[in-house]
């Protein structure tokens, strides 16, 4: 079995009347990287701030690294790092000050590898925070969050905010600084097509609940979707594992999860004709997960 | 966690704030010290000093503010709490960098008061900074606790100031009988004031370690803030009326207008409004009733000169001594005759004659009933007559410049002379001044012997404060208390109510020694100026100028208890009586400055609560 550098177990969480988290379950593998896709204000970042002790659950509980989250708060942000989403920094300090200040919480800072990080990832250190671009800024937040050399990294939406280019630039250095080095990367985002280079695990949180997790090939394996122009007698309804259905002039569209060869067979015996099957990328496959309508408005 | 960082990294995110403070604190003594510098007095700093160390509270919420401000916003927020910092230590150090900070910029304008003062005075000032230091200390802590949970600075520091003045006017609105702020909180309450001052931070600054560590947050908008701004000056003006104008209205009543001050004098135990009205009182309601149907304009009528050429001077200036005899009601006065020579600023005076007189109301008017000539007593007739004069039982002590007659007025339709004297002493006297309340001094005793060693010591006191006084009233009233035998004094100065105990006395003199004062607040100067009139009556020392009454309880040796205070501010009291339960009768006249006849003023008598 392998070893959780997180696990996270029921959690709720409200704010106000207002529920968030309606029982998330979930589990990063040690040195995996974790893509944790969620459309936006689905809860990714309650559950981040959640997971490192920023906030009380109403219940359920994280595990971090072997440690609670709410009990062993301290040493769990000891041996995390995190970058939040548009993460702002003291302006008025320079680059070289915010390193020390932070190094200041870390009793085992690394200041050469920082060194190292600084001038990898380009940062002027006399600059002050406030003249820094954005993608320095997220450079430096990064850099923050990996100078005292951590196990696991928590990276919020790391590149909101930032042009195609300087996100395609930021996530090289967090595959190249992370992935050699057998860190956990826990990484959120909305974008797809950023995590899916580099995950190598995926969680989809909807409305509060995770609705997928799993490997990230095994995802892509196991998703397909059917074109077919269905038989008069077609019931699709007796199919398990529908995602979407789709319409689309005579034929018709289905996006099912979980396919093996009896779900291929009974869709080959409901079509009229020949039946293309399609590979779906993550994006393709977030979306019928998230949107999907599982079949409720099928009408064929 | 490294300290020094944190320190370092919170002195740099406050240093444009702690910049900004202390050029506003400073700005008020650095002028004045170069308004003394152009004047040619030197460079240094008095007045506005206090001026400015008594704004340091809210200077100080502001820097409270802005010392959480930055690491509150909820990004920020995220960034610093994400990192294995331990919050209450974090939270600590920040609290108290800002807090010392504060502490030193409020000690700017007093340490350069200080040394601007030795250098060009040759010694230092003193200033009054621990209550405004610790009120700082309590301002800044509520601002501190509120901006953790609300977050925006303009919003947390009206919070904070709000809650700060509710708790310091939170001890007046408790059944604690506090009155005065000066000596209630002072003298008497200051250490539970100062309980409140410091536990209020102690909480304050408790609340803010756990709202930071919980993360608690408080979401204001608009429509609160403007209720917190309403709540502000609702209690701002409670403070305000609690110490400016506190002493209740049982009754007010419209009198005719008349010319001329309106005066209020002393029959026996009744009051008299203008020397023709008995004014009673029945279940707090004012009634004017004529003196058994007697003239209505009291005896001002009598005092035209009777020859060409000449003029009189009356003593009484305003008011009556009167004296009951049975049903009998006389009054006396000195009158002083003189005429003129010259014009404009050569005009001299020349003082021929004086009389006393006594007067016994009839049906229809004031008769004269007898006359003394005293004139005699004028040595120096040119120009300036002091007059004053005293009943002691039956004993009418009369003083004309430096000689004093006693007169028997057992019968005041025949009045006996039983003494005259010129006496040097009465020549002197002493202005006192800031330097008379260094060192013990001495008052001449008035040698008269028909009356006890009490009342002479009283009067000696009396003559030499009012001597040269223009409202002259030791006919009806003493600044001198007398409680369990020891004499006591109160005279008012410009900033305060100073009080002068009586050490010891010979043949010859009084010997005297400042004792206590009783400054006045900002509130209490802003109000009145120049108390003229001042006067002790059973424990309790009143005094008034146009607008304001004070009266203040000075029964303890140890300090000065504001009672009350009575301000009206367009109007003019004219005169005032304390009946014998206390209650405070007033004579005053509405006259604002845009009134341009005077038949447009009203006159009023007010019946003021016996203030306790």
């Amino acid at each position: 079995m392998t070893e959780s550098a997180i696990k996270i177990e029921g959690l709720h969480f409200s704010y106000g009347k207002k529920q968030v988290l309606k029982g998330v379950d979930l589990e990063v593998p040690k040195g995996s990287i974790f893509g944790f896709l969620g459309r936006n204000g689905t809860g990714k970042t309650t559950t981040i701030k959640t997971l490192l002790g920023l906030q009380k659950p109403r219940a359920g509980r994280c595990i971090i690294g072997g440690l609670d989250s709410f009990t062993q708060t301290l040493e769990v942000r000891r041996r995390i790092g995190f970058m939040a989403e548009d993460q702002q920094m003291y302006g008025w300090m320079t680059i070289s000050r915010i390193i020390k200040w932070v190094a200041g919480f870390y009793a085992n800072w690394d200041y050469k590898f920082a060194d190292e990080l600084a001038d990898r990832l380009g940062l002027p250190k006399n600059t002050k925070v406030k003249a820094l671009s954005k993608g320095q800024n997220s450079s430096l937040a990064l850099l923050l969050a990996l100078g005292h050399r951590p196990d696991i990294v928590i990276l919020d939406d790391p590149t909101l905010g930032l042009d195609p280019i300087a996100r395609k630039d930021f996530l090289r250095h967090v595959i190249d600084l992370l992935q050699s080095n057998g860190v956990t990367v826990f990484f959120s985002s909305h974008l797809l097509y950023e995590i899916e280079p580099v995950a190598d695990h995926i969680a989809i949180l909807d409305k509060g609940v995770i609705i997928k997790a799993s490997k990230t090939e095994q995802l892509r394996e196991s998703i397909r979707k059917f074109v077919l122009a269905p038989k008069p007698e077609a019931n699709f309804k007796g199919l398990a594992g529908i995602l979407d259905v789709l319409k689309v002039g005579d034929n018709v569209s289905i996006t099912v999860e979980d396919c093996n060869e009896e779900k291929r067979g009974k869709l080959k015996g409901m079509s009229a004709n020949s039946m293309t099957e399609v590979a779906l990328n993550l994006d393709e496959i977030f979306e019928a997960y998230v949107i999907g309508n599982r079949g409720r408005e099928l009408s064929v | 966690m490294r300290v020094s960082g944190i320190i370092h990294q919170q002195i740099c995110q406050l240093k444009w704030h702690l910049l900004a403070c202390l050029g506003l604190i400073m700005v008020l003594p650095v002028e004045e010290a170069i308004v003394n510098l152009k004047e040619g007095d030197g460079f240094f700093t008095t007045a506005m000093t206090s001026l400015a160390v008594m704004f340091s509270p809210l200077l100080t919420g502001l820097i409270a503010c802005a010392n959480v401000q930055g690491d509150l916003n909820e990004k920020r927020y995220i960034f610093w709490r994400s990192k294995p910092a331990d919050v209450k230590l974090l939270i600590t150090l920040k609290f108290f960098t800002g807090l010392v900070a504060s502490l030193l910029i409020i000690a700017c304008p007093v340490v350069f008061a200080i040394l601007s003062n030795i250098i060009w005075n040759g010694e230092g000032i003193d200033i009054f900074v621990p209550l405004p230091i610790t009120i700082a200390i309590m301002t800044y802590s509520l601002c501190f606790a509120c901006n953790v949970v609300v977050r925006k600075t303009a919003r947390a520091w009206l919070i904070g100031m709000l809650t700060g003045c509710f708790l310091l006017v939170l001890p007046f609105m408790l059944p604690l009988n506090l009155r005065d702020f000066v000596s209630d909180i002072m003298f008497l309450k200051f250490g539970f004031y100062l309980t409140i001052i410091l536990v209020a931070p102690a909480a304050a600054f408790i609340f803010a370690l756990y709202a930071a560590k919980h993360d608690w947050h408080l979401r204001t908008n608009l429509k609160s803030l403007l209720w917190i701004g309403a709540g502000l000056a609702f209690i701002l003006l409670m403070l305000f009326s609690s110490q400016v104008a506190n002493i209740k209205v049982l009754h007010e009543k419209e009198i005719e207008t008349s010319f001329g001050r309106n005066t209020l004098d002393y029959a026996g135990s009744r009051a008299v409004f203008q020397g023709y009205s008995y004014v009673d009182i029945d279940k707090n309601s004012i009634s004017l009733n004529n003196i058994s149907g007697g003239p209505e304009f009291g005896i001002d009528d009598n005092l035209t000169s009777r020859v060409e050429g000449y003029y009189v001077r009356r003593y009484p200036n305003s008011g009556r001594l009167y004296k009951n005899v049975g049903d009998d009601i006389y009054s006396f006065a000195i009158h002083a005759y003189y005429h003129t020579e010259g014009k404009g600023p050569s005009l001299k005076r020349f003082y021929e004659k004086v009389y006393l007189r006594s007067y016994k109301h009839t049906d229809k008017s004031w008769m004269p009933v007898c006359e003394l000539d005293i004139s005699d007593c004028l040595t120096d007739n040119i120009n300036s007559i002091r007059l004053a004069m005293r009943m002691i039982d039956n004993r009418l002590i009369a003083i004309v410049n430096d000689s004093y007659v006693v007169v028997d007025t057992t019968d005041p339709g025949e009045l006996k002379l039983i003494d005259k004297k010129k006496l040097d002493a009465l020549k002197k006297y002493i202005r006192l001044t800031y330097m008379d309340r260094q060192k013990e001094f001495a008052i001449p005793l008035v040698p008269v012997e028909e009356i006890g060693l009490e009342e002479r010591i009283k009067l000696s006191i009396d003559l030499n404060y009012w001597y040269y006084g223009f409202r002259n009233e030791i006919n009806e009233s003493s600044i001198v208390d007398v409680h369990d035998g020891k004499f006591s004094f109160f005279i008012v100065d410009f900033d305060d109510i100073v009080r002068f105990d009586v050490t010891r006395w010979d043949d010859e003199k009084v010997y005297c020694k400042f004792s206590t004062l009783r400054p006045f607040t900002i509130l209490e100067s802003v109000t009145g100026h120049f108390y003229d009139d001042k006067f002790v009556k059973n424990g309790k020392f009143y005094c008034y100028d146009d607008h304001t009454l004070m009266v203040f309880d000075v029964r303890s040796n140890s300090r000065i208890r504001k009672l009350g205070h009575f301000v009206r501010m367009d109007y003019d009291i004219e005169d005032m009586a304390v009946l014998d339960d206390g209650n405070i009768l007033l004579c005053v006249r509405w006259n604002p400055e845009f009134l341009t006849r005077s038949d447009e003023q009203k006159k009023y008598l007010y019946l003021l609560k016996n203030p306790e």
